[in-house]
């Protein structure tokens, strides 16, 4: 498998006031383009940072991050952008869905950014609504939706402008077990549809549903083991 | 971002928040409202001013001689025709026509009206452009001293409305006394200048007004210069005749030591009212009349104007204000946009684009309440109301510019965002 992200000894430092923390200590890691990976580990050990790097929305203090070979460091703030908006999907574990919007307005969202003409907007948000079950419920708003509707709604979004790379941040954290369950499942599909699929996760039971696991410790990867199989 | 996509965007963010657009609407609204009534209402006086002041003419020099000078009546006349015919001999003066008014009223059978009766030249004709008699004829040489009257259009629609008033005989009623008059003539309308109507006169030979008047006639001469080049070379000559034919009254006056002579414009203008015992004369330019006015109009405008945009600037402030509050509120969604793709650009713009909709619908809501309310005015003070196309383009203009200038700092904030922190926000 080629890989679709490789991260080369990354560090990512926040700035702490004077100081600042060290978030990745100096990560290696490769996703391979068709794969299904869960990034484990306890809370603060630098999952969400990694994932924020393989999905172009930071850059790394020190080391390589390079999606289809391209070195992002190479790469203007647009760009980055433009491939974020193009390549990539995320999903978050607060959903992050605009109030005011409906449920098709908030999954037309990034065809906005892609300047997809408004005409054609409507029927491949319907179609990705459709795809993660929500078709009833296109023209709900966010808070007339249960919290796994509306995560399978940011689904709809991530999947609107059929990325290459599906970045998960804990899609199950503020959702009751059963229908964490039911969105864990939907990734499976997805990428048994061929999708790269990335799920953060501290929960056990989702991590072992990719093929996957790569356990973070303190900024650094602690174990990597295969999962599914 | 396409275009459309902005304003939906715009206009759905401010449709969230009604009443703080709408208040922030209305201060551009007001400062451009001040803005458009300020200049609308200062070209509207201005230009009532300027046909006031410019109504005999740019070449016209007005010469006032009062009448402390004057000695009798016969004097007077004798004055008259002599100074009439001195200063029309002056360099660059091509006209001299000699002028008195007096108030009194005219009367026929029953019908009684209060006028000013206007002691005039043939010469009088050639001051104004489009004004002849409609009917009969204006005053003539040969009507000096004559009892005859020429009727100002309003005069002849008052006191004969059925009837043709030429060969009619009024009675004119003057210093005390009732004199028959033969109306020989009936002038065009000439319209109004302001609230001043120009048809309310009654035109007589000035020598038979200064007949019945006696001597302390105030009498005014106005004089045309060749033409507008040389007003100022006129006046000066104009006014070297008056100081020779005036040299005894003139070494007298100059003696106290607020006399005012031989100064021209607005000074010897004010000057001449304050000390109009002592100084037999007065000379006027109207072109440095109508210079002084506009100069003064000219610091008007710029004061008001001022006054004004500040108004409008407050206005800017308050959109950048709310602009920044908005900019925090919707930190998390920035941060979303960005996620799924927005470029710095897109969100500058969006935030651009809702400053913009707010001052461009202040900057036109403002152009109607300041041209109504400049309308208003207009009816008010009685002067024209001007609409000029420049203020209506400086003031959405202007607004389209606050809309830019201060809401490019928060959308620029907005958009250096960083799309991590900014999803983080609370």
């Amino acid at each position: 498998m080629n890989p679709l992200v490789e991260l080369r000894k990354v560090v990512k430092d926040y700035p702490m006031g004077a100081t600042s923390f060290r978030a990745l200590r100096g990560v290696d890691l490769a996703v391979g383009e068709g794969e299904f990976l869960a990034i484990t580990g306890p809370s603060g050990s630098g999952k969400s940072t990694l994932l924020h790097l393989m999905g172009a929305l930071h850059r790394p203090t020190q080391g390589q991050v390079l999606f289809e070979g391209q070195d992002l460091a190479e790469l203007s703030v647009d760009e980055l952008a433009r491939l974020r908006n193009a390549k990539i999907g995320f999903v978050f574990q607060q959903f992050h869905l605009l109030a005011r919007l409906t449920a098709w307005e908030n999954v037309a969202l990034p065809m906005v950014y892609a300047r997809v003409h408004p005409a054609a907007r409507r029927e491949r948000a319907l179609a990705a609504l459709a795809r993660v079950g929500l078709s009833a419920f296109a023209h709900h708003r966010p808070n007339q939706l249960s919290g796994g509707q509306q995560q399978r709604v940011a689904i709809a979004r991530a999947l609107v402008n059929n990325p290459k790379l599906l970045l998960a941040d804990e899609p199950t954290g503020n959702l009751d077990t059963r229908t964490g369950q039911e969105i864990v499942e939907l990734f499976v599909s997805l990428h048994g549809e061929g999708r790269t699929v990335v799920i953060v996760s501290h929960e056990p039971e989702i991590a072992a549903r990719a093929e996957r696991i790569v356990i973070l410790r303190d900024g650094l990867v602690q174990e990597e083991r295969r999962a599914r199989g | 971002m396409r275009a459309g996509d902005l304003l939906r965007t715009a206009l759905a963010a401010l449709a969230l928040h009604r009443l703080r657009a709408a208040l922030s609407v209305l201060g551009i609204v007001i400062g451009v409202a001040a803005v458009v009534a300020t200049i609308s209402l200062v070209s509207g006086a201005t230009a009532q001013m300027k046909a006031r002041i410019a109504g005999l003419g740019i070449r016209t020099i007005t010469i006032n001689v009062f009448p402390t000078a004057i000695q009798s009546a016969a004097a007077a006349r004798t004055l008259t025709q002599e100074l009439t015919d001195r200063l029309a001999a002056a360099e660059h003066v091509s006209l001299v026509v000699p002028i008195a008014q007096s108030r009194g009223s005219v009367s026929l059978g029953t019908q009684s009206r209060d006028l000013s009766l206007l002691g005039v030249t043939p010469d009088y004709l050639h001051l104004f452009d489009k004004f002849y008699p409609l009917a009969g004829r204006f005053i003539h040489e040969l009507d000096a001293g004559q009892k005859i009257a020429v009727l100002g259009a309003n005069v002849a629609r008052d006191l004969f409305p059925l009837d043709d008033p030429v060969g009619q005989v009024l009675t004119v009623e003057l210093a005390g006394q009732k004199v028959p008059f033969r109306v020989v003539g009936v002038m065009v309308a000439r319209g109004t200048i302001g609230n001043q109507t120009l048809d309310d006169y009654v035109y007589v030979p000035l020598s038979t007004l200064q007949g019945l008047t006696g001597s302390r006639q105030f009498t005014t001469y106005i004089a045309q210069a060749v033409d507008a080049e040389s007003v100022e070379k006129a006046a000066a000559a104009i006014e070297g005749v008056l100081a020779a034919t005036f040299a005894a009254v003139t070494a007298q006056a100059q003696a106290t030591p607020t006399a005012v002579f031989g100064q021209r414009g607005t000074a010897a203008f004010f000057a001449a009212g304050r000390t109009s015992r002592l100084s037999p004369y007065s000379v006027t330019v109207q072109k440095a009349v109508i210079e002084t006015y506009e100069e003064s109009v000219r610091t008007m405008t710029l004061i008001l104007g001022s006054v004004a945009a500040i108004s409008l600037l407050v206005g800017g402030i308050g959109i950048m204000n709310i602009m920044l509050v908005s900019v925090v509120e919707r930190t998390r969604e920035i941060g979303i946009r960005m996620a799924v793709g927005a470029r710095r650009r897109d969100i500058r713009n969006q935030f651009l684009a809702e400053a913009l909709v707010i001052c461009l619908l202040g900057g036109l809501l403002g152009l109607g309440v300041g041209w109504l309310s400049a309308w208003l005015g207009s009816l008010f003070g009685r002067w024209p109301f001007v609409i000029r196309g420049y203020p209506a383009l400086v003031a959405v203009g202007f607004s389209a510019l606050v809309g830019l200038g201060f809401g490019l700092y928060p959308a620029v904030r907005a958009s250096r965002l960083d799309p991590v922190e900014a999803l983080r926000y609370e």
